[in-house]
C-alpha cells in the first residue's frame, strides 16, 4: 500500500523488488479494502527510490514507457469510464506493467495481447483521448484585467497534459484553465505555468468584450452549417455531449432583465456580473 | 453594416466550400506570437451538419463578377453583401483564437474587380494578421483563379496552405457553368504553386531559416452532382491532380442547390448526394493510403461506385482468387488490401505477430474491427468458425445491413433470403409421399 501519490507508487514497485515472491498487487491506501487472507506493507514515498524506478524505466523500456506510466497516474478511479467501461486500479496496473517492462525491455510494445499491457493501454488510451478532446473544446473567457479564464470538468486529471501545449501556443497571454471536478487549476503567468489548488479562489468579472466576443462566435456556429446536411448523431460522435456545457457555442442566447440577448454559459465561482 | 452582420453574411457565403483543414504544418509557438500549429489538425468544433470547424471560414468579400451557375455568390443571383476590412478580419481571428475558438483562418474571396485585385485584397489583411498582429497560427488561403503568378508568390509565402478549386470535374462542364474561368486559369496558378513548393523546399534544404512557402502543401475541391460527370472522371482527374501537382488533398462537395440556379444542366429540387460523396472520399483513400490505382477500382464500362458496398469490398468480391489472406504472413500492401483492414489495424497486426502467432480472439484484443475482415481473412489456416468463403454468402453478409437500415437504398438487383416456403420445388410433390411409403427413398 502507498499513499496514492505518483512517488508512493513509484517507491511501492521499487520495494516489490525486496520481496520474493513479489507481492500479488500494489495499491493506494485510501482505495485499498483489506483482506483477512492477505498481507499488506505500508510503503513511505521515497524520492530517492521513485528517482531510481524512473531511470530504470527509461533506460529498459525507453522514454515511451516512462510517458506511459505518467500518463496513466492521471487516470481517475473514481471517473464514469472507470465505472462503466474499464474498471482497473491504475496502481495495480501500472505495477505489473513495469515489472513486466523491466523484465522484456522495449519488447512490451509489441505485446499487445498481453492482459497486463492491453489494460495499461486501454487506461493511457482513455486519458489521452480525453486531454486530445479537451484541447480541441476547451474555452477560455477574458477576466477584466486581461486574464483569460477556462472552466474544465474531465473525467481525468489530464490538466498537465494540457498545459504545454496551451503555453507554448497562447504565450502571450496569462491564462487559468480550472479543472472543477478534481479542484485544481494551471496558472500561466506570462513566465511560467504551475498547478494550485483553488479552494480559495476568486477572480474578477468578465471582460465587456467578452460578451460580444461569444455572440460572434455563436452566430458563425450557428451559421456556418449547411441546413441541407444536418447530422445530429455525426456532431455527437465527434463531440460528445459531457463537453458541451462549457462551450459557448452550443449554449442558447437567452433574455436578460434589461432585454438584451446573453450568451448563457455557467461559472461555478461566482455567479456571471456580465453586463 | 457592424462586423457581426458582416460575419453572418461572409461566413453564409463561404460554407459550401468543404476544406477545413488545419493540418500538414507543425510549428512550435514563438514567444511574443501568438499561436502555433500541429501537423495533424486541430479540430475546435462540430457544426449541426456534422462538419468539422477547425478554422475561421470566410471570405474577404462575396461581391464577384463571375457568374458560375452552381455557386451562391455569383453576380445574377440577389444576395446581401458584404466585405470585410483588413482589420476587422484581423480583429475577429484574434480573438478568437486567444479564447480556443478556432485554430486559424481559413480565407477565401469572391472575385472583386478582377481576379489580382481579389487577390491584393486577401494578400494585405493576411499580411497585416501575420506582421501588425503577430500571428503565428494556421492560415488557409484561396487562390483566385486567373491570378497573377506574382501575387500567388506572395501570398503562399505568408500562409501555411493554398488551394484553388477546380469545381467542375471536365472542362465541358466548366464552359458551360463557369463562363469565366477557362480551364488554363485554375491550372496555371495550380503549377506556380507546386513549382514554388519544391523551389522552397530545395532552398530550405540549403539555408535552414528561409522562408517557407506553402510548408502545408495544396489542395483543392470538386463538385459532386452538379453535372454529369461520371465517378470514373472524378477520380480520374483527382489522381492525375494528386500526381502532377502534388495535391496533399482533394476535397468532394455534394451538390447543394443553394445558389437557385435554373441553369438545364444542374439538378433541381434533389437532396445532395452525399452517400456519393461519401463513396468518393472512400476512393481517395485507398488511392493515398492503400496502394490501389484508380484503375483498379473503376473503369470506363464501369464508371460509377457500387452504393451497396464500400470500394474496397467491391474490389475484394471481384478479386476473390486473392483471398481469404493469411493474417500471420501477409505482408502490409496484402493486409490493407483486406476489406475492414485500415492502417492502424494493419500496422497493429505487424507489431503483434512479432511475440506469436495471432488467432481470432487476438485480433479482437487487438481491437482489429471483424465484421468486414472475418470473410477474407485466415488465422492459422483456419477460416472464422461459422464463416464460409463463397461469394453469395460474402455477397449478402456485406449487404445484410445496408438492406435493413429503414429508408435505404433500393436492392437492385434484389437478393432473397432463401427460405422453406418460397422454393416451391421444395415442397413434396403428389407422388413424393407414395415413393417414401414404398421405401424407395
Amino acid at each position: 500500500m502507498h499513499d496514492g501519490s505518483f512517488e508512493g507508487l513509484l517507491t511501492a514497485v521499487f520495494d516489490s523488488y525486496a520481496h520474493s515472491p513479489p507481492p500479488v498487487s500494489v495499491a493506494a491506501a485510501e482505495a485499498c479494502q483489506q483482506r483477512l487472507d492477505c498481507q499488506y506493507a505500508e510503503v513511505a514515498a521515497d524520492p530517492a527510490k521513485s528517482a531510481r524506478v524512473i531511470a530504470g524505466i527509461k533506460q529498459k523500456m525507453g522514454p515511451g514507457g516512462y510517458q506511459k506510466v505518467w500518463q496513466a497516474f492521471l487516470f481517475d478511479e473514481d471517473s464514469d469510464n472507470n465505472r462503466s467501461i474499464c474498471r482497473a486500479d491504475k496502481s495495480d496496473v501500472t505495477y505489473h506493467y513495469i515489472r513486466l517492462g523491466m523484465r522484456v525491455g522495449g519488447k512490451i510494445f509489441s505485446m499487445l495481447t498481453d492482459a497486463r499491457v492491453m489494460a495499461m493501454d486501454r487506461i493511457c488510451a482513455l486519458v489521452g483521448r480525453e486531454a486530445g478532446l479537451t484541447n480541441e473544446f476547451l474555452r477560455f473567457s477574458e477576466l477584466e484585467g486581461g486574464v483569460y479564464y477556462s472552466e474544465i470538468e474531465p473525467e481525468h486529471a489530464i490538466l498537465p497534459m494540457l498545459m504545454p501545449h496551451f503555453v507554448d501556443r497562447l504565450n502571450i497571454q496569462p491564462f487559468i484553465i480550472h479543472d472543477l471536478r478534481h479542484g485544481f487549476a494551471g496558472v500561466y503567468d506570462l513566465r511560467d505555468w504551475y498547478l494550485t489548488s483553488t479552494a480559495e479562489m476568486t477572480l474578477p468579472a468578465y471582460s465587456n468584450e467578452e460578451q460580444r466576443c461569444r455572440r460572434m462566435w455563436k452566430l458563425f456556429y450557428d451559421t456556418i452549417a449547411i441546413k441541407e446536411r444536418t447530422n445530429p448523431v455525426c456532431r455527437r460522435n465527434h463531440m460528445p455531449k459531457k463537453y458541451w456545457k462549457h462551450m459557448v457555442e452550443m449554449q442558447p442566447e437567452v433574455q436578460t432583465a434589461n432585454g438584451k440577448l446573453q450568451m448563457a454559459i455557467c461559472r461555478s465561482q461566482q455567479p456571471p456580473e456580465m453586463e | 453594416m457592424d462586423v457581426s452582420e458582416k460575419l453572418r453574411i461572409l461566413a453564409d457565403s463561404a460554407k459550401y466550400d468543404v476544406a477545413c483543414t488545419s493540418s500538414g504544418v507543425t510549428r512550435g509557438g514563438v514567444k511574443g506570437m501568438l499561436g502555433s500549429a500541429v501537423g495533424g489538425g486541430i479540430c475546435h468544433s462540430f457544426a449541426a451538419d456534422g462538419r468539422c470547424i477547425s478554422l475561421l471560414k470566410v471570405l474577404m468579400t462575396n461581391v464577384c463578377v463571375y457568374d458560375c451557375q452552381y455557386c451562391a455568390n455569383r453576380v445574377s443571383n440577389d444576395v446581401e453583401r458584404a466585405a470585410f476590412t483588413p482589420d476587422e478580419l484581423a480583429n475577429l481571428v484574434i480573438e478568437f483564437y486567444r479564447r480556443n475558438y478556432i485554430e486559424g483562418l481559413f480565407l477565401s474571396s469572391g472575385v472583386l474587380r478582377n481576379a489580382d485585385y481579389a487577390m491584393e485584397q486577401m494578400c494585405a489583411a493576411i499580411a497585416l494578421l501575420r506582421n501588425k498582429y503577430r500571428f503565428n497560427g494556421y492560415i488557409h488561403a484561396k487562390a483566385i483563379p486567373g491570378c497573377s503568378q506574382e501575387l500567388v508568390d506572395k501570398l503562399g509565402h505568408l500562409v501555411d496552405r493554398m488551394s484553388i478549386n477546380v469545381e467542375l470535374p471536365s472542362e465541358a462542364s466548366l464552359n458551360a457553368l463557369a463562363p469565366n474561368k477557362p480551364k488554363d486559369s485554375i491550372f496555371k496558378p495550380m503549377l506556380a504553386i507546386k513549382s514554388n513548393i519544391e523551389q522552397s523546399k530545395a532552398e530550405l534544404a540549403v539555408y535552414r531559416h528561409a522562408q517557407p512557402f506553402v510548408p502545408g502543401g495544396q489542395s483543392t475541391q470538386m463538385i459532386i452532382g452538379a453535372t454529369p460527370d461520371t465517378d470514373f472522371q472524378i477520380m480520374r482527374l483527382a489522381d492525375s491532380m494528386y500526381k502532377k501537382f502534388r495535391l496533399r488533398r482533394v476535397f468532394y462537395s455534394a451538390y447543394i442547390a443553394a445558389g437557385g440556379s435554373t441553369h438545364a444542366l444542374l439538378p433541381q429540387g434533389q437532396p445532395p448526394p452525399l452517400l456519393r460523396e461519401h463513396r468518393l472520399y472512400q476512393t481517395d483513400f485507398l488511392l493515398r493510403f492503400y496502394g490501389f490505382s484508380v484503375d483498379e477500382i473503376l473503369s470506363e464500362d464501369a464508371p460509377s461506385l457500387d452504393p451497396l458496398l464500400d470500394p474496397k469490398c467491391h474490389w475484394a468480391m471481384r478479386h476473390l482468387d486473392t483471398f481469404p489472406v493469411e493474417v500471420n504472413r501477409a505482408d502490409r500492401e496484402t493486409l490493407l488490401r483486406v476489406p475492414g483492414v485500415g492502417t492502424k489495424s494493419a500496422d497493429k497486426i505487424l507489431t503483434a505477430r512479432r511475440n506469436g502467432t495471432l488467432r481470432f480472439e487476438d485480433l479482437k484484443k487487438l481491437r482489429v474491427v471483424l465484421k468486414r475482415a472475418m470473410y477474407f481473412i485466415t488465422c492459422n489456416g483456419q477460416m472464422m468458425p461459422g464463416v464460409k468463403f463463397s461469394e453469395p454468402f460474402i455477397y449478402n453478409n456485406l449487404t445484410a445491413d445496408v438492406k435493413l437500415r429503414p429508408g435505404s437504398l433500393p436492392i437492385d438487383p434484389p437478393v432473397k433470403q432463401l427460405t422453406w416456403f418460397d422454393a416451391t420445388n421444395l415442397l413434396p410433390a403428389a407422388n413424393d409421399f407414395a415413393v417414401v411409403q414404398s421405401g424407395q427413398i
